[in-house]
């Protein structure tokens, strides 16, 4: 917008500058005497202006293109800011088991095919899929159901088109909860398979 | 009925005789039937159901010091100290309050001819013991002796020499003694438990004494460690840690500081050694699934154990070593079977509630305890393998998980959340009678085995 | 069946010269019977003393609260019962073991052994035998005396139950053990309450019914069990948690109240049981005295300690 605001300006500018140009050349015809200093003025005038006008012009180029970079430098902090934020988001939205489960339910796998998305958006990433549990449950039982989920996870996403290889799994059982209340909420937010990026 | 015919004057002696001989034959057998009830006894009865002392009275009572000088009698208290508390730690012995005692055999005598067994017997005592301290040049000699106050017998007798950093070691080595005379068993007092518990909010495997003393820490990786299972011989300690990143299975040898690590390809956890052998059975994922294989203290696959799709994890042997009680979601519930290491086929144990694990199979190879979850309880329970009927021990008190047999069946070592929410150890009765604290530490205790005793003689 | 008729002839036969000699063989014979009769005599009479107890097989013995017997009378009634025998169907037998608590009439028409239903024939004719041999021993009695019952005097049930009471509150002041008092009091008290209720039927000819359910043995054994559950010692732990255990042990108690003897009548299989159990009698004598008129007492104490929780 600001562009344009300049470009007319320096387009009136430049107008303005052509009548008047035109101007002075009608009246260097009229005296001769004169005319040879006028003529030699006017066209000392002439290539002022019309230099004026080339700077303008160059001026005015300049700031577009200034105006265009800027504003590929903008676009491009934009995208890194998102891939930024789906970086994040990959890291950050885990997936969430019912108790004793390592299905997948609906919500578990919308939200895989983004992660699968992300993925095969940035397929130079390694990633780990953490297993967690909930505290229920015995220790040695928890780490072996916090692998399944781990890996129920990994083999959804190689079918989604994901490479296996990319893909390692953990599991930590109860050892590392995310919430330590002891409320359904809390046990909730546990049982979850997380990823981390490597 | 004999008939006759009236023959006057004639009469023919056979039917008479007949007559006579059938009356006392048949008496004779009436007599016999009717004497024995005559002289049987139909005693009244009387029935007895509640005994009003559930632990054996045992009067403990002060050394004889031979020399009497200051060191000997501090060390002589000290000592009877021991004593006293491991003997209240089975759990099947009182020791009696010294106030009691009608006499004292350490001015009186210690020995089988010199106890008046009355003065015992009166007060209720049904086992003495009396006792005699030595100490010269730095050598201890304790003589212990236990005696059965009813029957005026000696049970045991023993005498031991040492320095005086052995003492403990003495008393306990005599409580084993005293354990077997009244179990047939040698008792707990050789052994010891491992635990994990955290520092500085890292799990590391310590050790203690069976009664909770002599606490040390075993690893100091830093990282997570759990899972921690003694050999038979007490010598290795197989656990689990991510110390490499990811759950693998550390063996240790705790006097010479060498081991191997079991780092298959996924996850490498619950390991139990097997009953006298240099072998232990393991969960491992390696091949995508859950399954508990047999492996050599190396980490060779000797061979898999387990082949049902889903969990299969916490193996525990039978005391005989050829059977193994593991847990198993392959019905859809986690629940408790067990295996027969040269068949095909899993037996499943558990038919009750809905999420059982954890099992450990008793030292009398009848039982198996185990945690059942219902409704946000978590509990321990012992089911008999014979009869299936489980039994519930804890109840009401927190989250109760991870139990283990002491190595005599009396007793069980768990983990629980009762005080203050915060897992500690916690010892109980088999019965599930008196439970109660083990051991005081900063932090989160969880996890304890109960190793064997050491050999003794 | 036989008529007195074929009696009477069968006796001809029996007195006519067996043997030869007719008076020999007579003579013979009548010692034979006298012998006989009484042989039997003596054992109505020794059988006599010893059934005081035609009563529950058992007592449950608890401190807190218990059920009342019925009465069951023995000693006034014996002496009916022995001369009514003959009228009635059979010869005195002990009640069978399982029986419920017998009424009083019971005690006085003693139904038989079953035998003797199977023979019919033999019954009448021991009976007629009885009567007869009791007719000769009637007139033997003061040549042989027999045991004497010494309860055959009329004995008022209150004041027997009275001075046994007595008895025992002094040995338990005696030993110090208020609470055995305290239970007693107790059970005083409930038997008070209860004791008319459940009067049997009394054939108490001597007395009539007493206002109290209970016999000084009830009390007795109430008291024993008592003492005896509080000196027992018993551990789940050292009877490898053993389940549904169960020993029997017979005890003979004399007059003063002494253990004479400690028998197993049956074995639990589980030594650290039973041995608890012969431990916990040991430490309980010497009991109470017996309740007056007793010379000894012999009870079988069942032990069976409680499972797990």
């Amino acid at each position: 917008m600001k562009n344009r605001v300049w470009i007319n300006l320096v387009m009136a500018i430049l107008v303005a500058g052509l009548f008047l140009t035109v101007s002075c050349a009608k009246k260097t015809i009229v005296s001769d005497a004169t005319t040879i200093e006028d003529q030699e003025k006017a066209k000392l005038e002439a290539d002022a202006i019309a230099k004026a006008a080339a700077d303008a012009k160059a001026e005015a180029e300049r700031i577009a293109q200034q105006n265009l970079e800027d504003q590929m430098a903008k676009e491009k902090a934009q995208k890194a800011a998102q891939i930024l934020a789906a970086m994040k988001q990959f890291q950050d939205e885990d997936i969430y088991f019912e108790y004793d489960s390592s299905e997948l339910s609906d919500e578990a796998k919308t939200g895989l095919i983004e992660k699968a998305d992300w993925l095969k958006g940035n397929t130079s990433t390694i990633v780990s899929i953490e297993g967690h549990c909930d505290e229920r449950g015995t220790t040695e039982y928890n780490l072996a159901l916090g692998d399944r989920r781990a890996n129920t996870v990994k083999s959804y996403l190689v079918n989604l088109g994901v490479s296996a290889s990319r893909l390692k799994t953990i599991s930590y059982g109860e050892e590392m909860p995310k919430d330590s209340g002891k409320t359904e909420s809390a046990y909730k937010s546990n049982r979850r398979a997380h990823f981390a990026i490597d | 009925m004999v008939s006759f015919t009236m023959n006057k004057g004639y009469c023919s002696w056979a039917m008479p005789d007949k007559i006579i001989l059938h009356t006392l034959f048949y008496f004779m057998i009436g007599l016999l039937f009717f004497l024995p009830p005559l002289f049987a006894r139909d005693y009244d009865y009387i029935n007895v159901t509640n005994p009003f002392l559930k632990k054996t009275p045992v009067a403990v009572t002060d050394f004889k010091t031979f020399n009497g000088h200051a060191q000997e009698i501090e060390i002589g208290k000290t000592a009877i100290a021991i004593l006293k508390e491991a003997l209240d730690f089975t759990g099947y012995l009182k020791t009696m309050n010294p106030v009691a005692f009608l006499s004292n055999p350490a001015e009186s005598g210690i020995q089988l001819g010199e106890i008046n067994f009355r003065d015992w017997t009166g007060i209720g005592a049904e086992l003495l013991i009396t006792g005699g301290i030595i100490e010269a040049e730095g050598k201890i000699t304790l003589q212990l002796r236990l005696f059965d106050t009813f029957n005026a017998k000696l049970l045991v007798g023993k005498i031991y020499t040492g320095p005086e950093s052995q003492v403990r070691e003495m008393i306990l080595l005599f409580c084993s003694e005293i354990s077997y005379q009244l179990t047939g068993k040698w008792g707990i007092f050789n052994s010891k438990i491992a635990f994990v518990s955290t520092v500085n909010g890292k799990k590391e495997i310590f050790s203690c004494d069976f009664d909770g003393q002599n606490i040390k820490q075993i690893t100091t990786h830093k990282s997570i460690s759990l899972s921690p299972s003694w050999s038979s011989d007490g010598k290795w300690l197989a656990y689990v840690s991510y110390a490499k990143g990811k759950p693998d299975i550390f063996i240790k040898n705790l006097e010479e500081n060498r081991g191997s690590i079991i780092n298959y390809n996924g996850m490498n956890i619950s390991p139990d050694w097997m009953p006298g052998q240099q072998k232990l059975a393991a969960a491992l994922s390696f091949s995508g699934d859950q399954e508990i294989y047999l492996l050599t203290i190396k980490g060779e696959i000797i061979k898999r154990i387990t082949n049902s799709w889903g969990i299969d994890v916490s193996p525990d042997f039978s005391p005989d070593g050829k059977k193994i009680v593991f847990s198993s979601k392959r019905t859809g519930t986690p629940q408790i079977y067990i295996k027969d290491l040269e068949s095909e086929s899993a037996i499943r144990l558990t038919f009750k509630g809905n999420h059982n694990t954890s099992p450990a199979w008793s030292p009398d190879g009848r039982k198996i305890a185990y945690v059942g979850i219902e409704n946000n309880s978590i509990d321990i329970f012992v089911i008999n393998i014979d009869t299936g009927m489980p039994v519930q021990l804890t109840m009401n008190e927190g989250d109760n998980e991870d139990p283990s047999w002491s190595p005599d069946g009396s007793m069980l070592v768990f983990t629980s959340t009762r005080h203050g929410n915060v897992p500690g150890i916690f010892v109980m009765n088999a019965s599930g009678s008196e439970p109660r604290r083990l051991l005081q530490l900063k932090g989160k205790q969880t996890q304890p085995d109960w190793s064997l005793p050491k050999s003794i003689e | 069946m036989s008529s007195p008729e074929n009696f009477k002839h069968r006796r001809d036969f029996l007195f006519s010269p067996l043997y030869g000699n007719g008076k020999t063989g007579i003579i013979f014979f009548s010692v034979s019977l006298i012998v006989h009769a009484l042989f039997f005599y003596g054992i109505i009479f020794f059988q006599k003393f010893r059934l005081p107890k035609p009563m529950p097989p058992f007592i449950q013995v608890d401190l807190v609260s218990f059920s009342a017997e019925p009465v069951s009378q023995e000693l006034p009634g014996k002496e009916e019962t022995v001369k009514e025998i003959p009228k009635e169907e059979g010869i005195p037998v002990a009640p069978l073991p399982p029986a419920p608590p017998p009424k009083s009439q019971e005690i006085t028409s003693i139904t038989p052994d079953i035998s003797l239903k199977t023979k019919p024939a033999n019954l009448k004719e021991l009976m007629e035998q009885q009567e007869k041999k009791k007719k000769e021993l009637d007139e033997k009695k003061e040549k042989k005396p027999v045991i004497e019952p010494k309860p055959q005097k009329a004995v008022d049930p209150d004041k027997a139950l009275e001075e046994s009471k007595e008895n025992l509150e002094k040995k338990i002041e005696d030993q110090n053990k208020t609470k055995i008092a305290q239970a007693l009091n107790r059970i005083q008290k409930k038997v008070q309450d209860q004791g008319t209720t459940k009067q049997g039927e009394g054939s108490l000819a001597s007395s009539g019914p007493g206002k109290k359910g209970y016999t000084p043995i009830d009390l007795y054994k109430m008291v024993l069990g008592s003492q005896i559950e509080q000196n027992w010692v018993f551990n789940e732990t050292l009877a490898r948690l053993d389940q549904n255990l169960e020993v029997r042990i017979l005890i003979k108690i004399l007059k003063s109240g002494e253990i004479r003897d400690i028998i197993y009548e049956t074995r639990s299989g589980n030594q650290y049981l039973d041995e608890s159990a012969k431990k916990a009698i040991k430490k309980t004598n010497p009991l109470p005295p017996l309740p007056p008129g007793m010379y000894s007492y012999d009870v079988v104490v069942i032990f069976t300690p409680k499972g797990l929780k």
